[in-house]
């Protein structure tokens, strides 16, 4: 019995020297408030260690949800009935990748399926080429006028009779069995759309690479967190699927922002309904092949979330609790970029005045950060790869990317979406969002981003 | 009302979690200080996301089925 109290009495001394090491650092925290200089070191420091603090709650809770959900996702009994399902692919001058994602789909084996073409006003060989699989049951629309892709999918939703409604770009394909597994998630009546996941096809650069690195151990990771907590900050806009009637309950496609599926997404689980992840259906997408194109994806990114965040962000009365921590990463991050923002601004003005204002860090402290950066990044990216490698062999592959992953993301993602909250700030949201050719792969495959309806016309 | 002191109550506690595991990081990467509290300040800020997500979770499952009894 007094070994158990020594080992009680040893434990207390090492909780309370911890305490007093905990408040000594908070305390330290408070007066860095005290100078300009102290006050700059702690932008400079909150900026660094940010997203190494996300990488780490991604990592706890996207451990959990492998752990207690994903080994126990649900297979439907091979003998209950399965749900219909439309599968709806907007196009607008997709020529170069339509037919590759309708001969993905007509791969698939589950026969209650229909797919469906909308080309939007289609200046290209789209509908011709669409139009060759009609024989093989697939219905094409040419859409007279511009909708934009929010409003072509409304066209569709309006029409269709199928139990389920997916939504496939027409520069990305199915693997296989992707239908039915994105399926099997419906057996919860509480779901109401399941998101598929993304993996780059276009694997014939560096940047490419990097972003099937990032697709996988980060973008895959984040959904499997937000998985675990009830929800997803938004389905991919490239393949997800929904029930249709309680997409019609929620009003559809409103095309009120320029990335429509973070906007339904936000709509849909503020109403109630959950949304959930199927790591086994896979698709391929094309990624961006240049620093500009890439650039002008994740600004739209970043335009939409900021967009969404302000049509759909008053939270106070919601009883879908999950939305709560995706806010608050949210919240955090807009405080994140600020912080970026003016640290980088007090740089700026450190080499144009002189003024010693700009964050410093020592030699070592620099060193210590840049290593435990670059290893938390390489051990998420190895936990998304064993969690991954079931799905897709090969994956290892761009682990080596990771450890340039730093460079890339402070080079290319953080410019990117300082700027999206910027533009999102100047837009009133409410406009529709039209196409926009963005030029993604050397193959010339098209894929689309928003345009206001004022841009367009202009 | 009651709905939105609780909501407020968990977004303030999932920003709580953010803190704590932001000085955790600070005390270890930027102060060079020793690994225990560091952890334990980062493992504190884990567990509180935990424990509102549990929470958060239970209370939506609860209202779902308040939903459905309505119905």
């Amino acid at each position: 019995m007094s070994w158990l109290l020594s080992i009680a009495a040893s434990l207390g001394d090492w909780f309370s020297q911890c305490a007093v090491e905990w408040r000594d650092a908070a305390a330290d925290e408070l007066l860095h408030f005290r100078t300009v200089q102290g006050f700059s070191e702690w932008l400079g420091e909150f900026a660094l260690l940010f997203p190494l603090g996300m990488s780490v709650i991604w990592m706890f809770f996207g451990l959990l949800y492998v752990m207690r959900r994903e080994r126990r996702l649900p297979w439907r009994d091979a003998a209950a009935e399965e749900p219909s399902i439309a599968v709806v692919i907007p196009a607008r001058n997709e020529e170069a990748g339509i037919a590759a994602s309708i001969e993905s789909l007509l791969a698939q084996d589950y026969p209650r399926m229909r797919i469906y073409v909308m080309s939007d006003n289609s200046l290209d060989a789209t509908v011709e080429i669409a139009r060759r699989y009609e024989s093989r049951g697939v219905c094409v629309h040419d859409l007279q006028t511009r909708h934009g892709k929010a409003g072509a999918l409304q066209v569709a939703l309006d029409a269709v009779r199928e139990d389920l409604f997916m939504v496939l770009d027409a520069d990305t394909t199915c693997g296989a069995n992707a239908i039915r597994a994105l399926t099997q998630q419906f057996v919860d009546p509480h779901v109401g759309g399941v998101t598929g996941s993304p993996h780059v096809e276009n694997l014939d650069s560096n940047l490419a690479r990097m972003q099937a690195m990032e697709y996988m151990g980060i973008i895959g990771l984040i959904k499997r967190a937000d998985s675990f907590w009830g929800g997803l900050f938004t389905v991919s806009g490239a393949a997800a699927c929904f029930r249709t009637k309680t997409l019609r309950e929620v009003g559809g496609w409103s095309g009120v922002s320029v990335t429509e599926d973070i906007e339904l997404s936000w709509r849909m689980q503020k109403a109630g309904y959950e949304l959930a992840y199927e790591p086994r259906a896979l698709f391929g997408i094309q990624a961006p092949t240049s620093i500009g194109a890439l650039h002008r994806q994740r600004r739209r990114w970043a335009q939409g979330m900021w967009e969404v965040l302000r049509l759909h962000g008053e939270l106070h009365e919601t009883r879908n609790s999950s939305l709560l921590p995706m806010a608050a990463q949210a919240i955090a991050s807009a405080g994140w970029m600020a912080i970026t923002l003016a640290s980088a601004l007090l740089w700026i003005i450190q080499l144009t005045t002189g003024l010693d204002i700009a964050p410093a860090f020592e030699p070592m402290t620099a060193l210590r950060l840049l290593g435990i950066a670059t290893t938390l990044f390489v051990l998420q990216t190895v936990l998304a790869c064993l969690w991954e490698s079931d799905y897709r062999p090969g994956c290892w592959r761009v682990v080596p990317y990771a450890v340039l992953f730093p460079l890339y993301y402070w080079c290319v993602i953080v410019p990117s979406f300082i700027m999206g909250a910027f533009a999102a700030t100047a837009s009133a949201p409410g406009r529709h969002a039209l196409w926009e050719r963005t030029a993604r792969s050397k193959k010339g495959s098209i894929a689309h981003s928003g345009r206001s309806l004022s841009e367009a016309a202009g | 009302m009651i709905q939105t002191l609780i909501n407020a109550l968990l977004g303030l506690g999932y920003i709580a979690g953010l803190i704590l595991v932001w000085i955790g990081l600070e005390m270890f990467v930027i102060d060079g200080r020793r690994f225990a509290p560091s952890f334990l300040s980062i493992v504190a800020g884990v567990g509180l996301w935990a424990l509102l997500v549990a929470t958060g979770k239970a209370l939506h499952r609860q209202a779902i089925r308040r939903m459905e009894a309505q119905r």
